[in-house]
């Protein structure tokens, strides 16, 4: 293990005096990737890489005044790129980078019926697994919907309100553009990343016995977008989700999904969703599944795959989780199919490996 | 001859059904005796493997009545592994958010919560709601005379894990003893015993709840209360959407 992880590790464990939560976890990740080398039109050979990964995260949550919260989360990683990448660093050298992913001041003006706030927040509504269409503003931490491995997302500087009612809610939420020099101003980017465009987006709840509803405008760069989603419970064992949305100007880009969950009694799920995204000019249609249960107490496993209905290309992926009271120990497989033209298989990558070791705090 | 065959089937159905409407109301006073309403606690929930503790999570939680029923909502505050994560149980619908993550999932009541106990086991406060009576007998239970329940799946519940439980009440003080919850077979899914029984304000509630595997008995769960107190939070708080800023103190 390289000496920066051990101080790492090492500086982490401090955390807890600080009465901060923390979480850190590290990857080691070998991805088997394919390259042309030579004349182009040769046939792709197999590379090998490895990447080491340490990152994490300190939060903390504050009571100030009665009615009134504070709340944040940092995020660090360390990244060490192998020389025979071709993204890499020199041998030696690493990739730092940090970040406020949250921090919002909150005020519950209304006890339960009507908060206030402002700072950074995430805005992730959608309920998809593999697809999010309700995700107007996806900023980082997205994945293929199923590997487990820690990714973080950032939020977005601005401010909003929410509204409770019984059985509906209402909640307006404004993001400013925001742009520096980049060069004079070089500390902004710890605090947030620019954001190019400002944007407004209004979100409305209703529950109507075991299903909810939720309906989303938003309006910012590029046409007004409107969304609707679905969530309902049948019986004990299976949740069902359905989302569509789509810009005002034209019925055509249109991006839905569709999935359930059903749990067994054994407690193991079985995950399946259907997906459209029609908001570029090729057309993607997805399938998705993914089973997942306990092996032993402490020993999750899930299996998933992601299949592109148009073309045929793929992934296909599983993991295996030991999960103790302060750490966890995780191995992930992932790996992709298709003619270099397809959708999965326009990527480079054949397959992967992730280790990963995670410490609670 | 008919007419004395027709009075007696009728006098016979009468009988049923009055019996069965005082079954009912019997397990409807039962549910009262031990329902408190806007209820907070800390609950410990303890996996074990035989006599070995596998792990120990702590929880706060909070319970409000409604007319809809009793929603909860629960903290997750140790280990460090599983702290912050905040659900809403509403049945049969609960949710469930991460820490760092602002949409809450929704799960069904039979996802396990913690070792063999499901979410369903720490939302359910009652029998009568979910559940009519077969029938009602009077059985010996450990030498104690207990009331024995055959429950079945009301209408609009008939898609419950549990079709059927088999509940033992203690005549005496009227409190539940053992259920065994069934699936659609007659094979026993689990087995729940109810313990350590204390007064709180003018109820009495059973602290620990020993929830057992039906398929593998040396596997078991207790739910141990550590803490019940009264502390009223406004309905609207008990919603879906309010689980994200949702900032709570500790149970007094």
């Amino acid at each position: 293990m390289k000496s920066w992880i051990a101080w790492a590790w090492g500086l982490a464990g401090t955390v807890g005096l600080w009465g901060l939560d923390g979480e850190v976890d590290v990857q080691v990740i070998q991805d088997h990737v394919s390259v042309v080398q030579g004349a182009p039109g040769a046939a792709p050979q197999e590379a090998v890489s490895e990447d080491t990964l340490a990152q994490g995260t300190l939060s903390h949550r504050q009571r100030l005044l009665d009615g009134v919260t504070a709340e944040g989360t940092a995020w660090a990683s360390l990244e060490a790129l192998p020389s025979q990448s071709s993204l890499s660093l020199p041998e030696d050298k690493l990739a730092v980078s940090s970040k406020v992913l949250e921090g919002w001041l909150a005020w519950e003006a209304l006890p339960g019926t009507l908060t206030v706030g402002a700072g950074k927040e995430i805005l992730h509504p959608s309920s998809g697994f593999s697809h999010t269409p309700l995700d107007f503003v996806p900023r980082g931490g997205e994945t293929l919907g199923a590997q487990a491995t820690s990714a973080w997302e950032e939020g977005w500087l601005g401010a909003k309100a929410s509204w409770f009612g019984e059985n509906v809610s209402a909640s307006a939420f404004y993001a400013p553009a925001l742009s520096w020099d980049q060069a004079t101003n070089s500390g902004l980017r710890y605090v947030t990343s620019a954001q190019s465009g400002g944007f407004a987006q209004g979100q409305i709840g209703v529950t109507l016995g075991a299903t909810d509803l939720r309906g989303l405008a938003f309006w910012g760069s590029g046409n007004p977008r409107l969304g609707l989603g679905l969530d309902s419970s049948w019986g004990d064992a299976l949740t069902l989700r359905a989302e569509v949305a789509g810009d005002t100007a034209t019925a055509i880009h249109v991006d839905s999904m569709a999935g359930f969950t059903w749990t067994n009694t054994d407690q193991s799920t079985v995950m399946g969703e259907l997906s459209q995204d029609a908001t570029t000019d090729a057309v993607k249609t997805y399938s998705f599944g993914r089973i997942a249960g306990k092996l032993d107490h402490n020993l999750d496993a899930d299996a998933w795959t992601k299949v592109n209905l148009r073309d045929g290309s793929g992934w296909l992926g599983s993991s295996l989780t030991y999960t103790a009271d302060h750490w966890a120990l995780a191995g992930y497989w992932l790996g992709s199919w298709g003619s270099p033209s397809s959708d999965a298989g326009s990527s480079p990558l054949r397959w992967q490996t992730t280790v990963e070791v995670k410490a609670f705090l | 001859m008919m007419k004395w065959f027709l009075g007696a089937l009728g006098a016979l159905i009468l009988t049923a059904a009055a019996q069965a409407q005082d079954a009912q109301a019997l397990l409807v006073h039962i549910d009262a005796q031990r329902s408190l309403s806007d209820m907070d606690f800390e609950l410990v929930i303890t996996s074990y493997q035989g006599d070995k503790a596998l792990d120990a999570n702590t929880l706060w939680g909070w319970v409000k009545q409604t007319a809809e029923g009793n929603k909860t909502l629960l903290m997750f505050t140790e280990p460090a592994s599983v702290k912050g994560r905040k659900m809403l149980m509403d049945s049969p619908t609960v949710y469930l958010l991460f820490p760092k993550t602002r949409n809450p999932l929704r799960l069904s009541p039979l996802q396990v919560l913690l070792g063999q106990s499901s979410n369903g086991d720490v939302a359910r406060t009652g029998f009568a709601q979910e559940y009519a009576p077969r029938s009602l007998t009077t059985e010996d239970r450990s030498g104690v005379p207990c009331w024995a329940f055959d429950l079945v799946a009301k209408g609009g519940h008939e898609s419950s894990t549990y079709r059927r439980v088999k509940l033992w009440v203690e005549k005496s003080g009227l409190k539940p003893w053992v259920a065994d919850f069934y699936g659609s077979g007659d094979t026993v899914l689990k087995h729940v015993e109810y313990k350590d029984w204390r007064p709180v304000g003018d109820k009495v509630l059973s602290f620990e709840l020993d929830i057992t595997d039906g398929a593998d008995p040396t596997k078991h769960t207790v739910l141990q209360y550590t803490r019940v107190g009264r502390q009223a939070l406004p309905e609207s708080q008990f919603r879906r959407d309010y689980l994200e800023g949702w900032s709570p103190e500790e149970p007094k």
